[in-house]
């Protein structure tokens, strides 16, 4: 069975159709990229299946659950989380205490025994320890205090990742990771990419403009135009397909 | 928890700045007379409601221009217990915490619709509404709604005689045992998973609800919360001032004083509301002392001081200090690891 499966979704906004009964599905392991012109709808996607969106018609799956019908906050704890286009961190927060918000469904305090410290030291360093084995995975253990507000710009997509795999999510989200890494940078993205999918047994979907890089590491390409799947499969099967040439660089002149 | 010997030397700092201030406001009542002690006492309730704004507004991002309606809230509930059904003053307190938590809440759901300055207008309204309400229902001596309670003022107890014989003494002391507990109880409230929930939904909302955060839980329990310590103040404020009063003009100012002391004394920490307060309630004062003959110029003093203090220190006075630290620490470890970062 796929572990994310859209069926026939469909996004308007005032009239301008967003995406337009797009359907695929990705299998538990799978690194799937989603791939088109700006404006195809790719972000859009992502935005829907964390319910930021809602779409107009459609349904999308997730290991059997519908998650059209649960609530925004659920999404992360059915084990989907995200990074951002532009990135979303939480600039006064330390590193650490970013990665540490992003564990946030793995903890069980409220305010109540927060304030009383029923069992808060335990938790803290329970997410401490977590955040840290995340930050030297991703080789940013030396910045965990900094505040998040001060850092490069690659680095910080870095700590995205770390934030979004403290919940232990089974699907991760990527929203173009490449975009604004120097050459070095993305081929480090790319190698980080496929060693997280194995140690953490993750399914990717990524946005990605970076050719090289989608090529280099996904299992599956699904290219989208004008809000329609316009082709799917191998990364050579859409590397050779006339209407995805078509997409990117126009139809041949007649 | 942070390891090495600068955390060790920064627990050291924070231990001795606890035990210096603590030390202070216990003396403070030994040294001056009733009416210093009474000032003070009023600067405490004015820290206990700044903390609690200081959640909602400062780590939170919610802007409450209101709060003085949960203060006024707290003050009746305390003033008419006492008055009317005889209760003592300390069983007051958590009735007036409950209520205006309860009323905080109902205020907090509507205020998910909005953000900026549309929930600050609301929060105003609330201001605007409380003094009417209280006109209409509240019926004291005399058919006012000022509630005096210098007939069933507490006594200091027997046992507190050596260090609280006067009377404003003893409620100085209460005042300050209930502003230390809800001053302990909020550290530990903002530092952990709910106050990292706090900040993240501030800083980027969307990416907060992302990661699992729930954002109309966090934001109803940040107004109730806040309201909780603003009640618990005006509990307070009862038992210093013997009087629950809410003009339509006080419950403005009360508010304002509260935003005033969270922003001079720095929004999203810890002590920023306890040195904010005590600031403004003793700019206040000597600002009124300095110009014996132009009473109408002291508000205008009181004024110029705080948008100097903003222009000086715009993350108010804890900021401040703590970005002078870090400077200093930051200019004594230049050239080590943090500043080399891979990227």
């Amino acid at each position: 069975m796929p572990l994310l499966e859209v069926e026939e979704v469909k996004v308007e906004f005032g009239g301008v159709v967003a995406l337009d009964d797009l359907s695929f599905e990705i299998e538990a392991g799978q690194i799937c990229a989603l791939i088109g012109p700006n404006g195809a709808g790719k972000t859009t996607l992502f935005n829907c299946v964390s319910r930021i969106y809602k779409p107009t018609a459609g349904r999308i799956r997730f290991d059997g659950h519908d998650l059209l019908a649960a609530a925004p906050h659920r999404i992360a704890r059915l084990g989907i989380t995200r990074t951002f286009q532009n990135l979303a961190l939480f600039p006064t927060l330390s590193v650490i205490d970013n990665v540490m918000a992003g564990a946030h469904t793995l903890g069980h305090l409220g305010p109540l025994r927060s304030a009383l410290r029923l069992g808060k030291a335990r938790e803290e360093s329970r997410l401490r320890d977590l955040g840290r084995r995340l930050l030297a995975r991703l080789s940013l253990d030396h910045l965990a205090e900094h505040p998040a507000a001060e850092l490069p710009y690659g680095t910080l997509k870095r700590v995205e990742i770390a934030r979004a795999l403290a919940a232990e999510p089974r699907l991760l989200m990527l929203d173009e990771p490449a975009a604004g890494l120097t050459h070095s940078e993305v081929d480090e993205l790319a190698a980080t990419i496929r060693s997280i999918r194995d140690e953490f047994d993750l399914t990717v979907l990524l946005v990605e403009h970076h050719m090289a890089m989608v090529m280099g590491i996904s299992d599956r390409v699904v290219v989208l135009d004008f809000g329609s799947k316009i082709a799917q499969g191998t990364p050579e099967q859409v590397r050779n397909d006339p209407r995805v040439i078509e997409a990117y660089l126009g139809s041949p002149a007649a | 928890m942070k390891s090495g010997p600068g955390a060790r030397r920064a627990l050291l700092i924070r231990g001795a700045t606890t035990i210096a201030v603590v030390g202070v406001l216990c003396w403070l009542p030994q040294q001056y007379g009733p009416t210093e002690t009474t000032l003070y006492a009023e600067a405490l309730f004015i820290a206990v409601a700044a903390m609690g704004l200081n959640l909602l507004t400062g780590y939170n991002g919610q802007v409450s221009i209101g709060h003085g309606a949960f203060f006024g809230l707290g003050a009746y509930a305390t003033g008419i217990l006492m008055l009317d059904h005889g209760w003592p003053f300390l069983a007051t307190l958590p009735v007036a915490a409950v209520l205006a938590a309860v009323v905080g809440a109902a205020v907090g759901f509507p205020a998910l619709r909005v953000k900026g300055l549309y929930l600050a207008l609301i929060t105003l309204g609330l201001a605007a509404l409380f003094p009417a309400l209280v006109n209409k229902f509240v019926k004291s001596t005399g058919g006012t709604s000022l509630v005096q309670l210098y007939r069933v003022r507490p006594k200091p107890p027997e046992w507190a005689s050596s260090f609280a014989a006067a009377e404003d003494q003893w409620r100085y002391y209460v005042t300050l045992v209930v502003a230390g507990v809800l001053f302990a109880l909020m550290v530990n409230l903002v530092r952990g998973r709910f106050g990292r929930a706090l900040v993240a939904v501030r800083e980027h909302e969307a990416a907060a609800e992302t990661l699992g955060i729930n954002l109309a839980r966090v934001k109803v329990s940040a107004f109730a919360i806040s309201a909780l310590y603003a009640g618990v103040a005006g509990s307070l404020a009862a038992l210093v001032r013997l009087q629950a009063n809410a003009g339509q003009i006080e419950v403005f100012q009360q508010s304002i004083i509260f935003l005033v002391a969270v922003v001079i004394g720095g929004t999203a920490t810890t002590l920023g509301p306890v040195v904010g307060a005590f600031v403004v309630v003793l700019l206040q004062d000597h600002t009124a002392d300095l110009i014996k003959d132009e009473p109408t110029l002291s508000p205008a003093l009181f004024g110029i001081t705080l948008i100097l203090l903003m222009y000086v220190l715009p993350d108010g006075l804890v900021g401040g200090c703590r970005r002078l630290f870090r400077r200093i620490r930051g200019r004594m470890h230049a050239g080590s690891a943090t500043d080399s970062a891979p990227t």
